[in-house]
């Protein structure tokens, strides 16, 4: 059994790496690239399963319907990257067990290439794993096919119940002409809505949300670039300050197990911003205190019975809309009236997650996620070089410094921004600069100089942790200058250490 | 004589059947005498390798089947006039080589070195030293007299204050790039870093770094295990292995990439008898290998043996080296013999006993007895004379050209 285990953990053919490796490319082998690049897409494999076979029901939708999914400020991604946190930590004390005897530039050059193509296979491929697999399962949700060939997705599109519950199909409208009238008003503002905010998902994963470069580089971003979050801010009234888009809003209202219990505080915002739309048309809505609509509520509500009939009563109690709440009589179905919502949400979860396929949005977070590899292999690299009494001296004195510059904002946002990032990396490489050219190895300055670095690329690494976790501690992001100056010390400092650790020691 | 080399073969086959090992140890001693090729012997020690590595016991008996099939081949095919003209060939390479000028370039050239430690006021100095290749330098001195820290500095490792280290064979142009030369100098220092990892990927990583690799890097690994004795140990751990062991390891990873200048501080300290006559006795085939020559600097309190080897000697006192010059020259100005002896008599009865014996002085560490003599009186006489006085002597030695006699200047 042991031996099936070890076989299954360390299979003949990376043994035989290993040795290869070992015996014929010793730089190589001591990044141990084969182990982790392996061991990376087995994690990958696991964890996209583990996705795969996740949970999903209408109560438990795995893709959000509206807001875009961005990998790094995903809960399902820090999940997986939390599950592979303990092996990165291994892999790190691997390298600082083994050191880094007395190699050349050239190989430090090839060993920060190893590190990077290793961190961006674990960042990039690894830790989405686990949130492509519910990807996967989402979009492949509805795939069933009827008799006719029609999916059930299909058959949810055409229905027409779920864009807000109440979109009229061209069949509906051979009723009395008053109230033809008022369906069909109301059906063209509805229509609008839907067209504007279809409009707004059809562009969420345009450039700005899943790059990098907007934000960080401070360029200016046409407005036929924005996507769907650009918008947010124009409709940020209706989620009282909460990062909730229109539909997630409504989404999350439809949820709360009574429309009753909202307070008109929180529903009419979403009132006005219907009326906004609407082009100075009333909007005809179904709210209670509307009383002349009343009559029509009760027709609608026919309607809609009627409409999920229509899809045959087994559709909705197949994907989980039916509850105990919910249920059939022999002519009569009893819904709650939330449960539009939900079957339009979960549509709406299926077509976003196959838009997300469709677009090759992964490619974005794969490249996008670059901008965090160069600081992760140089960590990396100055493991090996780290002497704990000098780390734990630096981390105190260097995040003393730190703090005094965050508060320091009279000098301007530029300067702040240069003082609060680089000036732990730069006093680094200044004393491996100070070491190279006493042509002596001081072992306070070279351990002093690798531990500000180290503590200077994970400083500038924190505010984009902060970001992406959502965490309240606000110390902005380094940018231009700042976040190339950092990247740039620290390749500067890493080429410094092969040069100095070779030194003879003053002392 | 045929006859008798098939019982001979008989004996080691019975001996392959029960000790596998050291029947194989027979059969390569067996074709090493009658083979009268030397690529025969190369098999068998490859088959004994691989009897060694191999874990499935179906796999192990085939090899030794294969090893006493060859037994069978080496008396079969014995042919008295192949194996003496094959050993009248090796005589007459074995002669050429000697005869061959060996390399002896010079690898290290260190003058006016100083180390202060403001600290302890410890001060080191160093007028001149020079190593070369094909050389086994040896340091004695006394406990804290510096030599550790010499030795750091030679390796490069310390920085000295002042005098400057050069490096000729590796930095002709006297760049000192470090990185560089430290990949050139082995240095196995006093205080062994500990190994991470299994035993015999160090090894086959320190050859591989230093670009033995492939096929070669297994060759060299497998010989320095097996030169060294250290296969029975390869499975353990670092922290389970005796201080002889770790010892022997540090060694094997210095050796196994054939580094021209091997810098070792107190090789001997933690070795069993056996085990230091190995090493020496490695170290000078290494230093004096016609392929590879190497400069070996060695220090070790053990001065006989390391005298045995050296071809230079250097000493150290209160932090200042002094060379000795050749060992073969040691002592040839000297005024006076000087002879070390262990006799089970209080000393004042030792000395007492001597009157009448032409010496210089007498006197004692406490261990062992020193009789200094005029340059006339030999070691024969004084075991002549002690003899006729029914002395008993339980160990006598003329250190007269020995280094000893420099911890014992002041008697002298």
């Amino acid at each position: 059994m042991q031996k099936i285990f070890k076989r299954l953990l360390l299979p003949g053919f990376l043994r035989h790496l290993d040795a290869f490796l070992l015996s014929s490319y010793p730089l190589v082998w001591r990044t141990r690239v084969h182990f982790v690049l392996f061991y990376g897409m087995l994690g990958a494999v696991l964890l996209f399963l583990l996705g795969y076979n996740a949970s999903l029901s209408a109560t438990n939708l795995l893709v959000d319907p509206i807001k875009p999914i961005e990998m790094l400020k995903d809960d399902q991604y820090h999940w997986a990257f939390t599950a592979l946190l303990p092996f990165l930590l291994f892999w790190g004390y691997t390298q600082y067990q083994s050191g880094y005897p007395f190699y050349k530039a050239k190989d430090t050059l090839l060993t920060l290439l190893i590190y990077t193509v290793c961190c961006w296979f674990l960042l990039g491929i690894t830790a989405p794993a686990y949130r492509m697999g519910t990807i996967y399962k989402t979009a492949q949700w509805m795939d069933d096919k009827d008799e006719t060939g029609k999916t059930d997705l299909e058959r949810f599109d055409s229905s027409g119940i779920y864009p807000f519950g109440f979109v009229l199909l061209k069949s509906d409208t051979a009723v009395e002409s008053q109230q033809n009238s008022f369906y069909q008003r109301r059906e063209s503002i509805f229509k609008e809505i839907w067209r504007t905010e279809d409009t707004l998902l059809l562009h969420r994963y345009d450039k700005d949300t899943t790059f990098w470069f907007p934000f960080l580089l401070r360029v200016g971003i046409s407005r036929s670039d924005r996507s769907y979050l650009s918008y947010l801010p124009d409709l940020s009234d209706l989620s009282d300050g909460a990062d909730l888009s229109v539909l997630s809003y409504q989404s999350y209202q439809s949820y709360l197990p009574d429309l009753s219990d909202l307070s008109d505080g929180a529903y009419q915002p979403y009132l006005l911003y219907r009326s906004d739309l609407s082009d100075g048309a009333q909007p005809y809505l179904l709210y209670r205190s509307e009383a002349p609509y009343w009559p029509y509520l009760l027709e609608y509500s026919n309607l809609r019975t009627e409409r999920y009939k229509s899809l045959t009563l087994s559709l909705p109690s197949k994907y989980g809309f039916i509850s105990g709440v919910d249920y059939f009589l022999d002519t009569t179905l009893v819904f709650r009236s939330q449960l539009p919502n939900s079957v339009e949400d979960a549509v709406r979860s299926v077509r976003h997650a196959q838009q997300y396929l469709e677009k090759g949005v992964f490619l974005n977070h794969f490249w996008g996620i670059g901008f965090l590899i160069v600081f992760c292999s140089l960590l990396l690299f100055f493991v090996p070089f780290l002497s704990i009494r000098y780390f734990i001296l630096i981390l105190i004195s260097g995040l003393i410094g730190v703090i005094f510059f965050i508060e320091f904002k009279s000098i301007g946002q530029y300067w702040h921004n240069y003082l609060a990032f680089l000036y732990l990396p730069f006093i680094g490489a200044m004393l491996l600069l100070l070491s190279a050219l006493q042509k002596r190895l001081s072992p306070f300055l070279i351990f002093s100089g690798c531990s500000f670095l180290f503590i200077g690329l994970s400083f500038t690494l924190f505010p984009f942790y902060s970001y992406f976790v959502g965490s309240n501690l606000n110390i902005g992001l380094p940018y231009n200058h700042a976040f190339f100056g950092v990247q740039i010390l620290g390749i500067l400092g890493a080429f410094l250490m092969t040069y100095v650790q070779a030194l003879p020691r003053k002392v | 004589m045929l006859t008798q080399l098939q019982h001979r073969a008989e004996g080691i086959k019975s001996v392959l059947r029960e000790y596998p090992e050291r029947g194989a140890d027979l059969l390569i001693d067996f074709a090493s005498n009658y083979a009268g090729n030397l690529l025969v012997e190369d098999d068998v020690i490859l088959k004994k390798l691989e009897w060694m590595k191999a874990t499935a016991a179906a796999e192990k008996e085939s090899l030794v089947q294969d090893l006493l099939d060859m037994a069978d081949k080496i008396a079969a095919d014995y042919n008295p006039e192949a194996v003496n003209t094959f050993v009248e060939r090796e005589k007459a390479l074995a002669k050429a080589a000697a005869q061959l000028i060996p390399r002896n370039d010079l690898v290290l050239v260190a003058d006016s070195l100083e180390k202060r430690y403001s600290r302890s006021k410890f001060s080191l100095g160093a007028a001149h030293l020079e190593l070369r290749l094909g050389e086994i330098t040896g340091l004695v001195g006394e406990n804290a007299t510096g030599k550790t820290t010499l030795f750091r500095i030679l390796a490069g490792d310390l920085a000295p204050d002042k005098g400057k280290v050069q490096y000729p064979l590796f930095d002709p142009k006297g760049r000192l790039d470090w990185t560089d030369l430290k990949n050139k100098i082995a240095y196995v220092p006093q205080e062994l870093p500990i190994w991470i990892g299994p035993l015999r990927q160090n090894i086959q990583y320190e050859a591989a770094r230093h670009g033995i690799k492939g096929e070669e890097n297994q060759q060299a690994t497998e010989y320095i295990i097996q030169r060294l004795g250290l296969a029975p140990h390869l499975d353990k751990t670092w922290a389970e292995l005796s201080g002889g062991y770790k010892l022997r390891f540090a060694l094997a990873k210095a050796l196994v990439w054939r580094a021209e200048l091997l810098i070792v501080d107190e090789p001997l300290a933690f070795l069993d008898i056996k085990t230091q006559l190995i090493v020496l006795n490695d170290l000078r085939s290494l230093a004096k290998s016609l392929r590879h020559p190497i400069a070996i600097l060695v220090s070790s309190q053990h001065l006989h043996e390391i005298e045995a080897v050296a071809d230079q000697m250097l000493f150290m006192k209160e932090g200042q080296l002094e060379v000795l010059g050749r060992t073969a020259d040691f002592g040839n100005d000297r005024s006076q013999n000087v002879f070390e002896l262990g006799c089970p008599l209080p000393f004042a009865e030792f000395v007492k006993q001597l009157e009448g014996f032409g010496y210089h002085k007498v006197w004692s560490n406490g261990m062992s007895f020193f009789v200094s003599t005029p340059l006339a009186t030999t070691g024969f006489d004084l075991l002549r004379f002690l003899h006729e006085r029914h002395l008993p002597v339980t160990y006598h030695r003329d250190i007269s050209r020995s280094v000893k006699t420099k911890f014992y200047a002041e008697n002298i």
